[in-house]
C-alpha cells in the first residue's frame, strides 16, 4: 500500500517536473504558427493589392494626394473583403526617382524630382496584428504585427 | 521477492522523467526544423512577388523605351529588386534578367537564413524564384 503511494507521489513529481517544459513547447509550436501563418497571408493579402492596382497603374502616378488617399481606403476596403482578413490595413505612398544614362537610380525621393523619364513607385504596406500570442515569445518580446511591404513601379 | 520488486521500484522510478525529456529534445528538433522550413517558404513567398513586381517594372520600362539596351534593362531591374528587398550582389542576393525574342524573365535568388537545418545541411540554401513577361502584357506569374 504504502509502495503503491510512494509510486503514484513520484510520478505526479516527474509530471510536474516535465509539465512546463512540454507546455513551453506545445505554445511555442502554437505561437510560431500562428505568426508564420500571419505572414504567409500578408504576403498573400500583397499579391493580391497588387493584382488589383495592376489595371491601373498609370492613374497613381498622375493622382493627387487626396485622390490617393482615398483610393487606399476603397482598395483596403475591398482587400478586407477578398482576403477574408477583416483587420489589415493598407498604407500606399509614392516616391520618385530619376533614372541615369545607365539604367541606374541615383536616389528615391518623397517628392517629385521632375527629370525626363522620372520613374514613380507606389510602396504599398500592409499590416495586421498577430493575435493572440499566448506562449513564451511574448515574453521575447515576439514581433505582434505581421506584414508586407512591396514597392511597385507604376511609372 | 521484496528485494527483486523493491529494484523493479527504483528502476521504474525516473523513467517517465528520462521519456519526457528525450520526447520534448526530439519535439524541440522537429519544431526547429518546422520553423526553418516554413521561413525557407516565407522567403521563397517573398522572393516571387519581388520576381513580378521586377519583371512588371522591366515590361513598363520596354514600353515606355523600346530601344532601351540589355544594360540598361538590367539595372532597372535591379533598381526595383533593391526596393524590395533584394539589392544585387547585397547580402548574397542576385537579380538576374534573360531577354529573349518578345520574352523576358526574371532571376531573383538569395541565400536564405536557416537555423535548426544546420545539423542536417551546414551550407546555406538558396532560394530561387522566376517570374516571366511577354511585352507587350501582363506579368504571367503572379500579377
Amino acid at each position: 500500500m504504502n509502495r503503491r503511494r510512494r509510486q503514484r507521489g513520484a510520478a505526479l513529481l516527474e509530471f510536474a517536473i516535465a509539465l512546463p517544459f512540454a507546455l513551453t513547447l506545445f505554445l511555442g509550436i502554437s505561437d510560431f504558427s500562428i505568426y508564420f501563418w500571419s505572414q504567409t497571408r500578408m504576403e498573400e493579402i500583397a499579391r493580391l493589392t497588387v493584382s488589383r492596382m495592376t489595371p491601373g497603374l498609370p492613374g497613381y502616378a498622375s493622382a493627387s494626394d487626396a485622390a490617393l488617399t482615398q483610393f487606399t481606403r476603397s482598395l483596403e476596403e475591398t482587400i478586407r473583403r477578398d482576403s477574408g482578413v477583416a483587420d489589415v490595413s493598407l498604407a500606399l505612398s509614392r516616391h520618385f526617382a530619376c533614372p541615369l544614362a545607365d539604367g541606374k537610380e541615383k536616389n528615391v525621393t518623397a517628392e517629385p524630382q521632375l527629370c525626363e523619364g522620372e520613374r514613380v513607385y507606389l510602396r504599398v504596406v500592409s499590416d495586421r496584428a498577430v493575435a493572440p500570442l499566448l506562449g513564451p515569445l511574448r515574453l521575447l518580446g515576439f514581433p505582434k504585427t505581421a506584414f508586407s511591404r512591396h514597392v511597385i513601379r507604376v511609372r | 521477492m521484496k528485494h527483486i520488486e523493491a529494484q523493479r521500484g527504483r528502476r521504474e522510478r525516473g523513467s517517465a522523467l528520462l521519456l519526457t525529456l528525450l520526447l520534448t529534445l526530439v519535439g524541440a528538433l522537429i519544431l526547429g526544423l518546422t520553423v526553418d522550413a516554413t521561413s525557407l517558404l516565407w522567403v521563397r513567398s517573398n522572393a516571387q512577388t519581388t520576381a513580378n513586381l521586377v519583371a512588371a517594372a522591366v515590361a513598363l520600362e520596354q514600353q515606355r523605351n523600346p530601344a532601351a539596351s540589355q544594360e540598361y534593362l538590367v539595372e532597372t531591374a535591379r533598381a526595383t529588386a533593391a526596393l524590395n528587398g533584394y539589392a544585387h550582389g547585397v547580402d548574397s542576393a542576385a537579380v538576374h534578367l534573360e531577354l529573349a525574342e518578345g520574352k523576358t524573365s526574371v532571376l531573383v535568388e538569395k541565400d536564405a537564413g536557416v537555423y535548426f537545418l544546420r545539423v542536417l545541411r551546414p551550407q546555406p540554401v538558396a532560394v530561387r524564384a522566376r517570374a516571366g513577361v511577354e511585352v507587350p502584357g501582363a506579368v504571367k506569374a503572379g500579377l
